[in-house]
């Protein structure tokens, strides 16, 4: 009985201590998002105190004014939108017939084609960039769309691939013989009985695709000047400053991670489930 | 699909995919298409690239100079520096990210933890928000005049007056740099060791608590053991994501000061965005492509020894 009360007594100890790590590791990952989030709507002379303050009576929303009423600001909003939007309908596009035949179909080279995608993916960006930039430069993509969009494709479709093979892969086999029993051609059997099957891993990637085109820095930095300038782009503008402008850098920071992380705790079942799925498979 | 377009896919295309293989081909073309043109050409032209002496801001003909741009590789104090560097940085980023990671995992995965869908919400947040803004924030916190790192320390009395945290020591600043990169990266490492953690075999557990075995060797000879092939893609990911990074040091401290927190890719982006000279950057991107591969590889082999 005292042996029996003595463990119980550890175990709620345990779970205390569990508790104390597990509160400073939420601290650790919201609390500078809050600071930025706090610190987008105060005031200048509030940011500038030694030692810091802050005071809700006197928040303001004039850095958003500010960003918001910034026809650049505007223009990398739109251009962000667009080119997040139309980089992962397009990597889909091309990455789930890929994914598909990777992961149940039988064919020569399949090994070489999954390894040789895979070596774009580890291989550095600006080995790539490099190249790239000076072919774009000679037709003319430099600051378009069109350059932008097709250098991300390239960019995310090959973990997209890798990603949506493990998805098809794990789906039960036999499923094409069976639909091509009842006189399906090979082409239906993939799109009316497996890809909807796999709709849960495509979630999965779609998130996990955008949320990187969002948030990439280095390819709209290399490729566009003007035009397609992205918010990432702005944002790291403010870093450079001889006397960084911490409001308005905290205001853009706050904008250009606010649809990323909705978007992401909207899909995070379908993160969990894509990543568990991934690693159950192994 | 208009009605014509369907009977030409029907008596062609239909035709051609009938075969098992010839569809697969079919269904991969446009990823191959797509990586031949803008994957494997660019880097076959990049090879000759780097054997120029090119920079697009000085008019004239880039000259061939052999392998002129990877001898200046390597008596370039600037390069040469940022090895070591990238070394320390990596290391430290791989083993923060896995030890916070695994940390979390292990404390989500406990039965008598509440909150779990919670706590799964806390770890998306760093995940997706970007890591500009992650880097400007944390630029911020770290702010020599105004930061709360400052006020936070002086309050506890370990610092006697505020700091500019990258100007001191570079380890010091390599390792602020990195502990973004670790804030960033430690979430999704988080996401897959819980994923791994569940793979785990129960039976495996209960037999080694019936043997007497503690948790502690519970944890080493039973649990890691375990999930080291979600440990590998972790630390494959992690190294390569910290050999390559870029976002986090362009924001907080775009290499400097000075030279400070170069780390090799970012030299490399210097070399060849900032003072446009694409032979010697093409020259360090393969360098750069060369240790990311020979790293991966090394993994690879480590995952054969493990399975």
């Amino acid at each position: 009985m005292t042996r029996r009360a003595r463990s119980s007594a550890a175990a709620r100890v345990e779970r205390g201590l569990a508790y104390l790590a597990l509160a400073a590791i939420v601290t650790f990952f919201l609390l500078p998002v809050l600071w930025m989030a706090i610190t987008s709507v105060q005031p200048y002379a509030l940011l500038t105190a030694v030692p810091p303050r802050v005071s809700f009576a006197a928040a303001t929303g004039q850095n958003y004014a500010d960003l918001l009423g910034d026809p650049k600001f505007r223009r990398a909003v739109t251009a962000t939108v667009v080119t997040s939007v139309l980089s992962t309908v397009l990597a889909l596009l091309v990455a789930i017939p890929a994914g598909y035949a990777t992961g149940r179909l039988r064919f020569a080279g399949r090994a070489a084609y999954l390894f040789s995608i895979l070596t774009v993916q580890i291989g550095p960006a600006v080995a790539f960039l490099i190249p790239l930039f000076l072919m774009m430069q000679r037709f003319g993509l430099i600051d378009t769309y069109p350059g932008l969009i097709l250098v991300f494709v390239l960019f995310v479709a090959p973990v997209a691939v890798w990603l949506l093979r493990g998805f098809f892969a794990v789906l039960p086999p036999g499923l094409e013989r069976a639909a091509r029993m009842d006189g399906a051609s090979r082409w239906r059997a993939f799109y009316q009985i497996l890809l909807p099957l796999g709709t849960g891993g495509i979630w999965a990637v779609v998130l996990l695709i955008f949320i990187s085109v969002w948030g990439d820095l280095l390819i709209p930095l290399v490729l566009s000047f003007s035009r397609v300038v992205t918010l990432t782009v702005v944002a790291s503008g403010f870093s450079g400053e001889q006397n960084i402008n911490y409001g308005g850098a905290s205001a853009v920071a706050v904008l250009s991670a606010l649809p990323a992380v909705i978007l992401a705790l909207a899909f995070r079942r379908h993160l969990i489930k894509g990543v568990t799925e991934g690693a159950v498979k192994q | 699909m208009g009605g014509w377009l369907r009977t030409v896919w029907r008596l062609r295309v239909g035709r051609a995919v009938s075969s098992e293989p010839a569809f697969a081909l079919m269904l991969v073309a446009p990823t191959l298409i797509l990586l031949l043109l803008f994957g494997v050409f660019p880097i076959g032209y990049s090879v000759f690239v780097s054997l120029l002496q090119w920079r697009l801001n000085i008019p004239g003909v880039p000259t061939f100079i052999g392998l002129g741009n990877y001898a200046r590789m390597f008596h370039d104090p600037v390069f040469t520096a940022s090895l070591g560097k990238t070394l320390y940085y990596s290391v430290f980023a791989v083993v923060g990210t896995i030890a916070l990671g695994l940390a979390t995992a292990l404390l989500l995965d406990r039965q008598d933890v509440k909150g779990k869908a919670f706590l799964i919400a806390v770890l998306v947040v760093p995940w997706a928000v970007p890591r500009v803004s992650a880097g400007l924030m944390w630029k911020w916190i770290y702010d020599g005049n105004y930061g709360i790192l400052n006020a936070t320390l002086l309050h506890l009395g370990l610092i006697h007056q505020y700091q500019w945290w990258f100007t001191g020591s570079q380890w010091v600043a390599l390792s602020l740099v990195a502990l973004t990169q670790i804030y960033k990266d430690s979430p999704f490492a988080a996401m897959l060791f819980l994923a791994g953690l569940q793979t785990v075999p129960v039976h495996l557990q209960k037999a080694a608590m019936m043997d007497g075995a503690t948790r502690t060797q519970r944890f080493w000879f039973v649990t890691l053991p375990s999930m080291r092939f979600v440990l590998l893609a972790v630390m494959i990911l992690e190294t390569t994501w910290a050999l390559k990074t870029f976002d986090l040091v362009y924001v907080l401290t775009g290499g400097g000061p000075g030279n400070q927190t170069m780390l090799t890719y970012m030299y490399v982006y210097r070399q060849a965005f900032s003072y446009l000279d694409v032979g010697y950057g093409s020259a360090m991107a393969y360098f750069v492509t060369f240790v990311v591969f020979v790293v991966a590889f090394g993994y690879y082999r480590l995952a054969g020894h493990a399975g």
